[in-house]
């Protein structure tokens, strides 16, 4: 960025450095990250759709491929049945996107295909001629069945990047079976070491959102990056990935992996503390912040996480809550990690708290110069207008269904930055465009393909 | 009654209601459930989601509730008071599809059915057009 | 940042916001930040021809994967509840616990969730049939409301009690249903199928010795990832960095490190 830097920019604190560069409202002011890189998105439920969904925030030219008139499963899903975003497709006005879609399929085009047609896999075999990356994660193997797997794209474009994601990987014994997200966080191992322990009437506990597959498309689509960049600039290759969710979340429980490997312990789940750091985790403050709210939600009492794991920050702890003894029963970390101690220390501080509402216990943990968080809901998130500002949190008026909230890519970057320009569109919704530009068939060829329900 | 040997479906041998004892609170339980067909209050005890038993009548007042109920022609019972309440995100919970024409911020949003005339003339609804 | 308020059980279920047991909320973000390094490179080569500043936070990870709960707040102001090892958008999709733990069960459309039932009524027709007779679920998005979910599963408790985390696997296999135990950490580490693939290595560190960690999940035909070791001590390659890059000779490191600098 030096000739970027001007003096100007130079001579700012950090703090306008950083707001002028990332200004968000200047975000279409500025070119996109993936700009020319044509994705092809033949993906269902979130582990693919997300994938993608990354790729097209960053500005590639993403294309999404679902069953014709219902669309992929996940439209079909929402929260307690409440929300829907309408039309469904332009056949089906009277019906809508359920929220499950939603964060998952933003500026993408959506067009619809029937892959047990054969014109569809003629479709598809165009399209792999023109396009740099495929992301797919039906069942393994579904693809070169239908004849549109890596192998058959590579003999038409060798520069190909083809990601295939599921649960149990592409080969080994059990790699037929079927997978979720939360499969992935069960037999990943993550779930086991999640939710509170025996002893306080807590059982393994699934993390609530759908992480192994938004964060496993995140991987992969930070694979798929790499890949392009090997490609363009070292070996003019296109490449196969895979990425299996449990082999993901396996990954990244390393420190876990390693003591059993060590010493054959089992880790297990410890609730709201942590088992390598005290004190390091989440007090119950005994008094709801919005006693009067009518929102059962905002009824509950609040949460506050705290950390004073150092021993001059446990002191204050402890003379914040009037017991100076405990710093002197457990003076240093090591007197305090251990199970038992953590059992002991806990409780006192939840006594402490139990007549406060959460930010009442934040702000006495501020004075005390102690790291601290009340746990927020989505409201309060929402409300937050440093989210908004810094546009990690973007409210947007998406041509189809107007005013959402949503959220945005969040790696901030000063000369590219990725933006949300739709949540999503209709089943269908891009089919002509589509179709004309990158096929070059003609309208009424279309509407052909259309009554032959092909698309 | 079809479930009269279930554990975590408590048929009401009074009413023939079945009660679902849901297994995040029932799994391991001991204690009286009143029914949420007749109010009988049972004594029931269940290890590992196994009944030790068959239900007991016993006198009020109730442990717990229900997770739900319905009758054997599936009519659901879920009047506050039979049944333990579910979960809100908002105080007008319904768990049906509810129309919304607003956006908390009071600017128009797609949340309710359409009919094909309110499709004409948009073009992101419809389709795009600039072939 | 809505995450933890989420995860755990509801209050009418006797739960409290929990938080995840490992450091999600820093691999996310890591990740995030690393997807947006990567892209910089991209356009860097590709068009940009410069650098770039790119920031990235933890919290801010979290909320971008955290499903529809800004998109569902802003549309009816719903804060999203706690709901413990359900799903509040699909039904089947869940934990629920068996005769020697926990059983996962999924299957999120019409196809999946006849042979779910089918599965179960194998052994308890009298449930299957209850099930599958229900007008209340007949359409998929008609069994999402709570006092359905509570239905659905406690039905097919009923069922998971009498079997084992294996038996449940096998039987709802055999209708290519998505299904799996929760594992513990030893039952990963031992799977056959992790272990055949590679999931697991140990690696063979010139400082630690040998350590059993989790493979790189980057499988790449032309480009696989790898392990090459899992840390090093504070300033192991100094000397190495220094030369080579810095090109300064023994005087100026000894000075550096007598100054303590480096
Ligand atoms: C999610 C999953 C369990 C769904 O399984 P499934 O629907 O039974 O089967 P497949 O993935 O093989 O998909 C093939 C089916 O999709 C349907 N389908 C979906 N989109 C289609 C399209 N555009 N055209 C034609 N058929 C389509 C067909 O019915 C087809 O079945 P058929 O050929 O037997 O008629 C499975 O895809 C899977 O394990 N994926 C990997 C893990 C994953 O990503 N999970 C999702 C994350 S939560
Ligand atoms: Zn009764």
């Amino acid at each position: 960025m030096t000739a970027a830097v001007s003096k100007n920019l130079k001579d700012m604190t950090f703090e306008d450095f950083c707001r002028t560069v990332f200004d968000t409202t200047k975000r279409f002011e500025k070119p996109e990250t993936l700009k020319g890189v044509r994705v092809v998105s033949t993906t269902q439920y979130i582990l693919g759709p997300s994938c993608a969904c990354y790729l097209a925030e960053l500005g590639a030219e993403t294309i999404k491929v679902e069953l014709p008139k219902r669309g992929e499963p996940m439209r079909h899903t929402t929260p307690f049945n409440e929300p829907f975003l309408y039309p469904l497709s332009r056949w089906m006005p009277d019906k809508g996107t359920g929220l499950g879609f939603f964060g998952a399929n933003a500026n993408e085009y959506f067009l619809s295909l029937d892959f047990h047609k054969p014109e569809a896999i003629q479709i598809m075999k165009r399209l792999a001629a023109k396009t740099d990356v495929f992301c797919e994660n039906y069942r393994a193997g579904t693809f070169d069945r239908w004849g549109i797997g890596y192998r058959q794209h590579a003999q038409v474009n060798p520069r190909t990047i083809y990601q295939w994601m599921g649960g149990f990987g592409g080969w080994g014994p059990g790699r037929n079976r079927a997978s979720y997200d939360i499969l992935g966080q069960a037999q990943g191992g993550c779930f086991s070491i999640t939710g509170w322990h025996k002893e306080y009437g807590g059982m393994p506990s699934k993390q609530t959102i759908w992480i192994m597959d938004y964060w496993g498309g995140a991987i992969s689509a930070f694979n798929i990056i790499a890949c392009l960049y090997w490609r363009d600039n070292v070996s003019n290759k296109g490449n196969f990935l895979e990425y299996s969710q449990v082999h993901g979340a396996q990954r990244h429980l390393t420190d876990f992996i390693s003591l059993y490997g060590k010493t054959g312990v089992v880790a297990q789940r410890f609730g709201n503390w942590e088992p390598l750091l005290c004190v390091h985790g989440i007090l119950k403050c005994g008094k709801s912040s919005y006693p009067n709210s009518k929102n059962p939600q905002e009824q509950e009492v609040g949460f506050c996480f705290v950390s004073a794991y150092k021993d001059e920050d446990f002191v204050n702890l402890c003379n914040l809550i009037n017991r100076p003894d405990l710093a002197k029963k457990y003076p240093t970390h090591s007197d305090r990690v251990g199970a038992d101690a953590q059992s002991a220390i806990y409780p006192e501080l939840e006594k402490w708290a139990a007549d406060k509402t959460k930010e009442q216990a934040w702000e006495e943990f501020k004075k005390a110069g102690l790291v601290s968080q009340p746990v927020w809901n989505s409201k309060e998130v929402s409300a937050q207008e440093h989210y908004h500002l810094r546009g990690s949190l973007a409210w947007i008026d998406d041509p189809t269904f107007g005013d959402v909230q949503t959220q945005v890519l969040p790696a901030l970057m000063s000369e590219t930055p990725p933006r949300v320009r739709w949540v999503f569109k209709p089943v269908g919704a891009d089919n002509e465009y589509v179709l004309a530009k990158l096929c070059g068939y003609s309208g009424s060829h279309i509407a052909e393909l259309e009554q032959k329900e092909i698309i | 009654m079809i479930f009269k040997d279930s554990s975590l479906l408590l048929q009401c041998p009074k009413c023939t209601v079945i009660n679902y004892l849901d297994p995040f609170t029932f799994w391991n339980f001991k204690g009286k459930i009143k029914c949420a067909g007749c109010d009988a209050i049972w004594e029931y005890a269940l290890v590992n989601g196994h009944r030790q038993g068959p239900p007991a009548e016993g006198k009020a007042p109730h442990d717990r509730l229900p997770g739900f109920a319905q009758t054997t022609d599936w009519k659901p019972i879920t009047t506050p008071g039979k049944v333990a309440p579910a979960p809100q995100a908002r105080e007008d919970f319904q768990g049906k599809p509810i129309p919304i024409a607003k956006s908390i911020r009071g600017k128009v949003v797609s949340g309710s059915p359409l009919k094909a005339e309110d499709l004409v003339g948009s073009v992101p609804k419809m389709f795009y057009t600039g072939i | 940042m809505g995450f933890i308020h989420g995860t755990g059980a509801p209050v009418a279920f006797g739960g409290t916001p929990t938080r995840s047991g490992w450091w999600l909320a820093d691999q996310v973000g890591g990740t995030f930040a690393a997807m947006g390094a990567m892209a910089a490179l991209f356009a860097r080569e590709k068009f940009l021809g410069k650098g770039q500043f790119v920031e990235c936070t933890a919290a801010e990870g979290v909320m971008r994967i955290i499903d529809y709960n800004w998109g569902w707040h802003g549309m009816d102001g719903s804060v999203r509840p706690r709901y413990g090892n359900w799903d509040l958008a699909i039904n089947i999709y869940a934990v629920n616990p068996c005769a020697d733990g926990q059983i996962m069960v999924g299957g999120g459309h019409d196809r999946l969730w006849f042979r779910i039932w089918r599965a179960v009524g194998k052994d308890r027709p009298e449930l299957e049939q209850h099930i599958c007779e229900d007008p209340k679920l007949r359409v998929v998005t008609d069994r999402l409301p709570h006092y359905m979910q509570v239905e659905t599963y406690t039905t097919m408790c009923d069922w998971t009690k009498d079997k084992t985390r294996a038996q449940c696997e096998k039987s709802l296999q055999e209708e290519e249903v998505a299904s799996g135990g929760v594992s513990f950490l030893d039952e990963v580490c031992e799977f056959p199928h992790y272990k055949y693939r590679g999931h697991l290595e140990i690696c063979d560190d010139t400082n630690y010795g040998k350590v059993l960690i989790g493979a790189s999940s980057f499988i790449g035909m032309n480009t696989p990832g790898r392990i090459k070791w899992i840390g090093r001590t504070v300033g192991q390659d100094n000397e190495d960095v220094y030369r080579r890059l810095a090109g300064l000779d023994r005087e100026r490191l000894k000075a550096l490190r007598k100054g303590g600098v480096i």
